[in-house]
């Protein structure tokens, strides 16, 4: 420490002393001991007003337990039956049914069951105003009285070939799923009358065109599932009153979405 | 506050924070005021500073480990509240004030009033950073480690700023020799 350090060292303990002999220290203390009285007084206030929060805390967190355990069960989200589950058909399925169906005698219960098909018709005037949605697994196709069985691939070349030879309509083609797997939706109109020309089923039996009339298709890509290979069709379709119902290419659209394979239970076989 | 109130334990210390509080607020208090007085220049200042670090020590009486903290929470507590840049703790020390009859006058001390004005005078002309160095050096005694924690510079800025404190003060003094 030089000189000069040694008397700044002097000069700053003399300065602060002269400082703090200068100071009011009773003065002080009784300045002290009023801000800390004020500081306790804050504090008391502080822990009655936390005593009480905590209290109304308490209160209200025990009424939720309360309410909580009072509260009745809340059910497990269901999801919704569907309208119809096949019974005997050979690939077993369920489906939404459409709206029209409410005004059959039985909304639940198809026209026809069958393991070839299912069928809900609604005919005001048989001849010229049903309205129907049918499920099918076609074996063969019929054309000129010679039957030939088909597949998916085969099925829609017979189709074209039929829009080919202008005996039938084809509008509105449009690749869809139908419970996952590949589907082909079209709408055909029959031209021409052609007995048994829609398809026919493993027992003989065959659907038609009806000229005139048009309805939606939907072909489905079953492999896997059907025991026969049959080819599966969907469809729809309404005579000429029963089509001022509009809703009905709507509600086919409804069904397909609502179309589930059920593969948990598989029916026997036809 | 009562100094009658405050319990007193087996070593002869208050136990109750009020107590204890009392007890350093009597013993500390002008030192404190020295102290501050040298970092803000203001005598009213210096006051409410002390006054502040001993309501601080008495609200954090709780978390103190012992008496000798206390002393160097007040001293730390003064110094942060003198210098709001002050951020870092100041080592706890036991600073003796000296008894008034063994402090040198400054006659006795070779340093007449007229130098001890100029001194002072050329201290509180420092930037305050260096003021503040040779302040915590001269007045705490405070090393450059010490003082450099306190400040929250490093040992190397803190030695710049003596230097610097140092020349500025030789200059002063040679200009009025």
């Amino acid at each position: 420490m030089n000189p000069i350090q040694a008397q700044l060292r002097d000069v700053l303990r003399a300065e602060a002393r002269e400082a703090a002999m200068s100071t009011q220290t009773q003065h002080e203390f009784e300045v002290l001991t009023s801000r800390l009285e004020a500081l306790d007084r804050r504090s008391r206030t502080q822990r009655i007003i936390l005593a009480a929060v905590a209290a109304v805390a308490a209160l209200l967190a025990g009424a939720a337990l309360v309410s909580f355990l009072r509260a009745p069960q809340v059910a497990p989200v269901v999801p919704p039956e569907p309208d119809f589950t096949s019974t005997s058909f050979g690939v077993p399925f369920s489906v939404d049914l459409p709206a029209w169906t409410d005004q059959l005698s039985s909304t639940t219960s198809p026209t026809s069951e069958a393991p070839g098909w299912v069928t809900w018709n609604r005919c005001p005037d048989p001849e010229t105003e049903c309205i129907g949605l049918s499920f099918n697994r076609y074996s063969t196709v019929n054309r000129d009285g010679v039957r030939t069985p088909v597949t998916v691939s085969s099925y829609y070349d017979y189709l074209k070939s039929l829009a080919a030879d202008d005996q039938i309509d084809i509008t509105g083609e449009q690749p869809a799923t139908v419970d996952g797997r590949p589907a082909i939706v079209l709408t055909i109109t029959g031209k021409e009358d052609l007995p048994n020309g829609l398809g026919c089923h493993r027992d003989g039996s065959c659907d038609q065109f009806f000229p005139g009339v048009p309805g939606r298709y939907a072909i489905v890509d079953t492999q896997g599932l059907d025991p026969q290979g049959a080819v599966l069709v969907l469809w729809t379709r309404s005579g000429a009153v029963a089509a001022a119902e509009s809703t009905w290419l709507d509600d086919f659209d409804k069904t397909l979405a609502s179309f589930r394979f059920v593969t948990e239970s598989p029916s026997p076989s036809a | 506050m009562d100094r009658d109130d405050a319990a007193v334990g087996g070593d002869g210390f208050p136990t109750t924070a009020r107590g204890a509080v009392a007890a350093l607020f009597h013993v500390h208090h002008r030192r404190l005021v020295g102290l501050a007085s040298l970092l803000v220049d203001d005598r009213g200042a210096a006051e409410e500073v002390v006054q502040d670090a001993f309501e601080s020590l008495y609200r954090h009486w709780g978390g103190l480990r012992s008496p000798d903290a206390a002393v160097a929470y007040l001293d730390r507590a003064v110094v942060y509240r003198s210098r709001s840049w002050v951020r870092r703790r100041i080592t706890a020390r036991g600073y003796a004030w000296p008894e008034a009859a063994a402090e040198p006058s400054a006659e006795s001390i070779g340093v007449d009033n007229s130098t001890r004005a100029e001194l002072m005078a050329a201290v509180r002309a420092l930037p305050r950073r260096q003021r503040e160095v040779i302040v915590l050096r001269f007045f705490l005694d405070l090393s450059e480690q010490e003082i450099a924690a306190c400040l929250g510079v490093s040992p190397g800025s803190v030695k710049r700023h003596a230097f610097r404190a140092n020349e500025n003060l030789q200059r002063r003094l040679e200009a009025w020799a």
